[in-house]
């Protein structure tokens, strides 16, 4: 593998941060394997395959492309559109988990499930970015560069400022 | 033989980019088609049909491309690619059915059926990230104009990972920081100036060991923003990243710190005299080399040189300078070295 392939341990089983070190003796053999502490294989391992949680769930299946609700939560992917229906309010929770969306919205989604999270762009909205948007945005930044009295930004922006008008122009 | 074209190879990102700290951006949107399941779950022949049906709508709309297919490709030139576009994730395993739409610029990369459809991505050297992403998203609303992407109105663009659905963009910023980092005020600068949406990190995912001194910016959400928002915070927090470092360097300069002068010359002599070099202590030296050339420590080679050769002292891209058909990891190191003692001829260190 070349250089940039490495990433922070992630768990064997799962795509989360490693925390936990499991080390396991199978008479001569030691099996070390770096996980995360949600993840359901070192959940099995500690309380017994039989658990109650992932037993129940692992029934869960999407119906157009076969994904079980059990491979989800090894962080596995999702395998088609009917997925984000069939797992709906268990892939709310999981992004709640795993701090993929922002703070507050975090709150209001742990409240109702059903809340609309996206508010990007969307595909019958064409993007347009104005050279004037762009304009108030940098001089907004500008502004509080200035009110910081960090000089070396405030003379960045004013170039990329200056590079804008002279395009407009 | 390799069947990239000729172009990717004989040039790199940052040949031409003459700013010391900002070096550049990768932008990436991933995209799924509506009708059909996402590649982890599809066959060969379904792989090949989507693939055929994606490369015609990108040759439509990019300028000049090139198609590989993955099993086509040698696992030299997939590393190639991976290296010139800074990607994240390797695509060592690609095979038919998935492939890479490249444009005559060497700025362009689409993927095929890799982890989703469709991931388009750009990289740029210019500090404005909205007109790359404006750049981008055209293209992406021209393609959309006759492939129906997979979106719902609660989780936006629909991604085999969900965690990356919503905006389904993801902007990397490449800054190049040696002075915040050898004067271990790096994470200080970070703590203040660092927003909560940003995650940073380096070439090798770990922000301790900062290899080449370059420092990644990358949006923490896709989802619950747009995409303005995410790009503004990135380039707001980078502004604030490069006025530090810029003014650490200034400093530096004026004091003529005898500390950084000794690790820039130190890394000097490892570059010049070294029989082997691995690619991290390259790219750590060459990091203060192209420090001491901003402060004029250095002199007789320009910063370009010196970015071109962050890249061509990485594995694929000297194999594919010296001709090499195999790694041979062995051989490496010497070959490297005797690459940049060439490339560093005429290199001097100010007294």
């Amino acid at each position: 593998m070349s250089l940039m392939s490495d990433r922070p341990i992630e768990c064997s089983q799962c795509k989360r941060p490693a925390k936990i070190l499991y080390k396991e003796i199978l008479g001569d053999t030691i099996n070390c394997s770096a996980m995360c502490t949600e993840c359901p294989v070192l959940q099995a391992k500690l309380h017994g395959e039989t658990d109650k949680k992932t037993g129940q769930d692992g029934q869960v299946c999407c119906g157009s492309c076969g994904t079980s609700l059990e491979s989800v939560l090894m962080g596995q992917s999702v395998g088609c559109i009917e997925c984000y229906v069939v797992f709906n309010d268990f892939l709310v929770s999981e992004l709640i988990a795993a701090d993929a969306v922002p703070q507050p919205l975090q709150k209001k989604l742990a409240a109702q499930k059903s809340q609309v999270i996206h508010i990007g762009k969307s595909p019958d909205q064409p993007i347009d970015i104005t050279l004037s948007s762009r304009l108030a945005s940098l001089n907004e930044t500008l502004n509080d560069a200035l009110k910081r009295e960090n000089y070396e930004q405030a003379a960045m922006l004013r170039d990329q400022i200056k590079t804008l008008m002279d395009k407009q122009k | 033989m390799s069947s990239l074209p000729a172009n990717l190879v004989e040039h790199t990102l940052w040949e031409e980019d003459k700013n010391p700290i900002w070096l550049g951006s990768s932008l990436l949107v991933q995209r799924n088609l509506a009708r059909y399941k996402f590649p982890s779950k599809l066959s060969e022949p379904e792989m090949t049909k989507i693939s055929a049906l994606l490369c015609e709508a990108l040759q439509k709309n990019v300028k000049a491309t090139t198609t590989l297919t993955g099993n086509k490709l040698s696992l030299l030139d997939k590393e190639f690619i991976y290296e010139h576009f800074l990607c994240l994730e390797s695509f060592q395993n690609a095979d038919k059915g998935q492939s890479f739409v490249l444009d005559e610029t060497g700025r362009f990369l689409a993927q095929i059926n890799i982890k989703n459809h469709l991931q388009f991505q750009l990289i740029d050297t210019s500090p404005d990230l909205l007109t790359a992403w404006t750049q981008l998203a055209k293209l992406e609303t021209e393609i959309g104009k006759t492939l129906d992407y997979a979106f719902s109105p609660k989780f936006g663009y629909l991604t085999s990972d969900p965690t990356l659905c919503g905006t389904a963009l993801q902007a990397l910023l490449f800054l190049h920081v040696p002075a915040l980092h050898h004067t271990r005020q790096l994470h200080e600068v970070l703590g203040s100036e660092k927003e909560d949406s940003i995650v940073t990190m380096g070439l090798e995912g770990a922000l301790d060991d900062l290899v080449g001194d370059f420092l990644i910016l990358k949006n923490r959400y896709t989802l619950g923003v747009t995409e303005e928002g995410l790009l503004h915070a990135l380039q707001n927090t980078a502004m604030k990243l490069t006025a530090a470092e810029k003014a650490l360097r200034n400093h530096l300069k004026e004091t003529g710190n005898s500390e950084m002068k000794d690790l820039v010359s130190r890394a000097y002599g490892l570059l010049v005299h070294s029989y082997q070099l691995k690619t991290k202590e390259a790219l750590g030296a060459l990091s203060l080399l192209k420090l001491g050339l901003d402060l004029g420590w250095i002199s007789g080679i320009t910063g370009q040189a010196l970015n071109t050769l962050f890249f061509k002292c990485r594995r694929a891209h000297l194999a594919h300078l010296l001709n090499e058909k195999t790694l041979d990891p062995q051989d490496m190191p010497h070959k490297r070295a005797e690459f940049i003692h060439k490339a560093l001829q005429g290199i001097s260190l100010k007294e």
